[in-house]
């Protein structure tokens, strides 16, 4: 797959989100997400548009890893979560136990344009050079305020993997556990509405 | 799911539990390396991954050097890239061989270059009885350019004596760098080829000189300099994943490749005064 396509299709839908405009019928709530880990960098911030009863987020993050940290790296992600379940705890208080999704995460950085150069065959090697599909699971806790702008703030605990240490892992069962290939990070959503 | 809702109702402060649920599990990850920056960082959060490797190694080799035996045995093996299982199974065998003075892994270490990918081989490889060194492989060029090959290992050129050999380790990736005319460094191997004070010499490196990921450019010059260089008998190689071993160009040098790890089958090699004995032995 040829990476400037994917670049074009991240960029694409980035601006179908920036054009939604305010209160689209579909998507009426938004968040703003602040993320450490995660497989994004360091820190990550991001924006998403959730859709009615808040079934569906999906969204965009960057990320950013410093040279202290192991970087420079960038990475913009389109993430998306189903989120099937929400529980109200106490009054004031939502846990949202289980939401299933994933991002396409593209990195930036000294060793990886965006796609494999010239001085390459086609499908010399088979993986996007600095494109990866991370699977992800998270839950969440909020703290609903209920003002008129602000729906809730959540603190949300994700765990991730991604499609090499997938790759990685299938053929080495007996070496490998699935534990060994789940990575973690956390954050904080906003949700606006 | 209204059962659950209703049964969560009834039971709230039961369940503020959950929040502090939240916090152990934190507690129990936090702190490691399970916050994961991203698969492209460099160097882990926590400062545990070893650094160096190669020279740690090359010391602990100088270190037993003994000086009545002269015969040098080498494991060889090579692209450990994504084999982690049958890694463990060329550990094991190799611990139950005696005599071994070192085992060189000829490239593609790593097969996607990531620093998770090193943490998972070098752990499997710290098992090993003997010292272990590597040359560096165009999958370990493939994210940062190398930086976390270097970071572990050291530099993509080196050379060492052992008895009364010397090892010229070099980066021979040329496309990986575009054919730039630069990859294999000809002026470091002119320059370590030149050494008066050991016998004989051996080359190690990822791919062979035949091959089309070589820079054409510098085949000649590069098969031409071996050849010219006395006591120049062999020249290690990874890339093609097959046990191969040919005069290549007809001339004094022998040009092995190795099995990737994935093949259950190393090869043992004995330089005993410039002479090679090759046994390959399962796993």
């Amino acid at each position: 797959m040829n990476m400037r396509r994917w670049a074009g299709i991240v960029s694409f839908i980035a601006l179908g989100i920036a054009a939604s405009a305010q209160r689209d019928p579909l998507f009426p709530k938004s968040f703003a997400v602040a993320q450490f880990a995660g497989s994004t960098g360091l820190l990550s911030v991001g924006f998403s548009k959730v859709s009615r009863c808040d079934k569906i987020e999906l969204g965009l993050l960057y990320g950013f890893l410093p040279k202290a940290y192991g970087g420079v790296n960038h990475s913009v992600s389109l993430k998306f979560a189903w989120n099937p379940w929400q529980l109200r705890l106490l009054k004031k208080l939502r846990i949202e136990p289980l939401q299933l999704g994933g991002f396409i995460c593209q990195n930036f950085n000294k060793g990886a344009e965006p796609a494999w150069g010239s001085r390459y065959p086609k499908n010399y090697y088979w993986w996007p050079r600095a494109t990866r599909f991370h699977p992800a699971v998270s839950a969440q806790l909020a703290y609903v305020a209920g003002t008129r702008h602000i729906d809730r703030l959540a603190y949300y605990f994700e765990a991730n993997t991604n499609d090499l240490y997938i790759a990685s892992y299938f053929p080495n069962r007996h070496a490998l556990s699935v534990y060994d290939i789940v990575f973690f990070g956390m954050g904080l959503k906003l949700y606006l509405r | 799911m209204q059962i659950v809702w209703l049964s969560l109702n009834a039971l709230p402060m039961k369940l503020l539990r959950l929040p502090v649920f939240f916090l152990c599990l934190l507690t129990v990850v936090s702190g490691c390396e399970k916050f994961e920056l991203s698969p492209y960082q460099e160097q882990p959060l926590t400062d545990d991954l070893p650094y160096n490797l190669n020279a740690l190694n090359l010391a602990r080799l100088k270190a037993a050097e003994p000086s009545a035996d002269d015969t040098v045995t080498i494991i060889y093996t090579g692209d450990s890239q994504r084999f982690y299982d049958r890694l463990e199974d060329l550990v094991r065998k190799a611990n139950e061989l005696r005599n071994v003075d070192f085992l060189v892994l000829s490239g593609d270490i790593s097969d996607f270059g990531l620093l998770r990918e090193y943490r998972w081989v070098t752990e499997r490889l710290s098992m090993l009885s003997m010292p272990y060194l590597c040359a560096i492989g165009n999958h370990d060029l493939t994210a940062s350019q190398g930086e976390v090959y270097r970071r572990i290992f050291g530099d993509k050129n080196y050379s060492f004596h052992y008895k009364n050999y010397k090892f010229l380790v070099h980066d021979t990736n040329g496309r990986e760098y575009g054919f730039n005319g630069n990859v294999p460094d000809m002026g470091w191997l002119v320059q370590e080829t030149r050494d008066t004070v050991v016998s004989w010499f051996v080359g190690l490196s990822h791919v062979p000189p035949y091959d089309g990921d070589f820079d054409r450019k510098l085949e000649l010059p590069y098969k031409n300099l071996f050849n010219a260089t006395p006591g120049f008998i062999l020249s290690l190689h990874g890339h093609l994943h097959g046990y191969s071993a040919s005069y290549a160009y007809d001339d004094q040098v022998l040009y092995l490749t190795s099995n990737s790890v994935q093949k259950e089958e190393f090869v043992l090699i004995k330089l005993i005064q410039g002479s090679i004995i090759q046994q390959r032995i399962p796993y």
